[in-house]
């Protein structure tokens, strides 16, 4: 079935070295990746395995040193972004209120003033900032926070949305309840996200696959399709045995670099 | 879609009460209440020459009383002429304002033009940190020479005062400034210009503003010396005035003033910053 979805995002072949004046890194070798519309994948891997220079080769903000990155979304609307990434610590620009940063996309794309109120408003609503809009980013929650990132990730429509271990911040039960309105979100948005975590119960309850790196340079250790459907039950056996598998293939790798 | 519990509530500054806003302003002035009633008494017992210190109600008189608000008697109690308080102050004050301001944009302008360009930086900034090092003070001589009597030379030398530290200080910070702000910006859609604009400057005005802050005092004291060297008004020249005809009174009101004006030219940046400032998780400015 996965054959007939078209590949929104791809990556063929890249290798991304780091290089200084004293030393050079190999973040990622050989490494090719398929994003297919509408899924979300979970790319999970020992740390400083090259996630996230990962992301950022796939969002476009690094070049690779080698290999190809092909977007095949039919960005038909002048206003569309292809691919957007959230980083870690958001970055939220603490400059500007919520409603600014959520604004700022659509300012920069020449969009006037009365439709990006308009659709900023839509998009206030849609992810529950409604009264938190005018105040500035420090004053939010953390959970807070993450929303106006993803509001302001998501007002350009982008088709694929990155995200670097976004909510790995947040306390636990923050983070589950914000994993599934990402869910929710994502699929009332029609977004396809590719979600790079270290935690596997994240990855499993998440995404439909679940690629697994080796350490570094990253490589692809194994893919692992999780047909389980949602929203998931994490204490089910199914969750489990897949949590297990995964868990037996990290540490495979975690061993291999302690 | 299910709401989410608010898991923290969002934090407002404590507001004080007035009286206790009242008490701490009463508290905090004690240490100036403490010395001109010191003065006063000492001047009056005569322990302390009267005319050589002249006691704060003296002052009092010399400005509000004798020849009505702002008059001055010049020379020891012989004459009297009208240089006027407020002229001096707002030719002092328009000095500095100008001299920052024009400090300020150049300063900014040309240490963006250090950062993003290989080549102005080598030409200018070896040039730029040598001539920080020179005291504002030291290029008062020059200006006079350059300019001659007037306005011109005492902004000049705010603006000295002013523009190499703006300069270094926007080198430093855009030095500094995190590469994920702009990798973020470009993520979403942002051009090299609307990025410059919109992320990495607002990002570092804070730092930029922290720097002119602390060296509006010195702008404030090298425009005082400009003026009692080069310039015939202002409250450099007047409390100048004060010395060469003797008049003591004339020395302490203006010194009291600089004083005064200096304190409020600091409270007036204090609030500016914490107006344009204000998204900034700790505003820790008051010292």
């Amino acid at each position: 079935m996965a054959n007939i979805i078209k590949t929104i995002l791809e990556c063929q072949d890249i290798t991304k070295v780091w290089e200084n004046e004293e030393s050079e890194v190999v973040a990622i070798k050989n490494l090719s990746i398929e994003v297919k519309e509408g899924e979300v994948l979970a790319i999970i891997g020992p740390s400083g395995c090259g996630k996230s220079t990962l992301l950022e080769v796939l969002a476009g903000l690094e070049l690779p040193t080698s290999g190809l990155v092909q977007s095949h979304s039919n960005n038909s609307m002048g206003t569309r972004k292809d691919v957007t990434l959230i980083n870690q610590r958001l970055y939220l620009f603490d400059w500007v209120t919520v409603r600014g940063n959520i604004e700022l996309p659509l300012r920069w794309f020449g969009i006037p003033a009365k439709e990006r109120q308009e659709r900023s408003f839509i998009m206030i609503e849609r992810l529950g900032l409604k009264g938190f809009e005018n105040i500035y980013p420090y004053q939010l929650s953390a959970g807070m926070q993450h929303r106006a990132a993803i509001a302001r990730a998501l007002i350009l429509e982008p088709k694929v949305l990155l995200m670097d271990e976004s909510l790995g911040s947040l306390d636990s039960q923050t983070r589950m309840l914000m994993q599934k309105f990402l869910l929710d979100v994502i699929n009332e948005t029609k977004t396809t996200l590719v979600y790079v975590t270290h935690l596997i119960d994240e990855a499993v309850f998440l995404a439909d696959r679940v690629v697994v790196l080796k350490a570094r340079p990253g490589r692809i250790k194994e893919t692992i399709l999780i047909e389980l459907s949602k929203p998931r039950d994490r204490y089910s056996s199914e969750f489990e045995l897949l949590s297990k598998k995964i868990f037996d293939l990290v540490t495979e790798e975690v061993g291999s670099i302690l | 879609m299910e709401e989410l519990p608010q898991l923290q509530n969002i934090s407002f500054r404590h507001k004080k009460s007035r009286a206790s806003r009242f008490l701490s302003s009463i508290s905090k002035s004690s240490s100036l209440i403490i010395l001109l009633l010191l003065w006063e008494g000492l001047a009056r017992t005569g322990i302390i020459n009267r005319i050589l210190f002249p006691p704060p109600s003296d002052l009092y008189e010399e400005i509000f009383v004798v020849n009505g608000f702002g008059f001055f008697r010049l020379g020891y109690e012989t004459q009297s002429a009208g240089i006027i308080i407020i002229s001096s102050i707002f030719s002092s004050l328009g000095r500095v304002i100008v001299g920052t301001c024009i400090g300020l944009i150049g300063g900014i302008l040309v240490g963006v033009a250090i950062s993003y360009s290989k080549v102005v930086k080598y030409i200018l900034l070896p040039s730029v940190r040598f001539l920080a090092s020179i005291s504002p003070v030291a290029w008062i001589p020059f200006a006079i020479v350059l300019f001659g009597v007037g306005n011109l030379p005492a902004i000049f030398v705010v603006f000295i005062g002013i523009f190499f530290l703006i300069t270094i200080a926007t080198t430093a910070a855009l030095l500094s400034v995190d590469q994920n702000w702009i990798k973020t910006a470009r993520t979403l859609g942002a051009s090299k210009l609307q990025t410059f604009c919109w992320v990495v400057l607002p990002s570092i005005l804070p730092s930029i503003f922290l720097i002119l802050r602390i060296n509006m005092f010195a702008a404030w004291m090298s425009v005082l010396a400009a003026e009692m060297v080069g310039v015939s008004n202002g409250l450099g020249a007047l409390v100048m005035i004060g010395r060469s005809l003797f008049n003591v009174k004339l020395i302490f009101v203006g010194m009291i003033l600089i004083g005064f004006i200096g304190y409020i030219l600091d409270q007036l940046i204090l609030f500016m910053q914490k107006k344009v400032f204000g998204w900034q998780k700790e505003v820790k400015l008051d010292l």
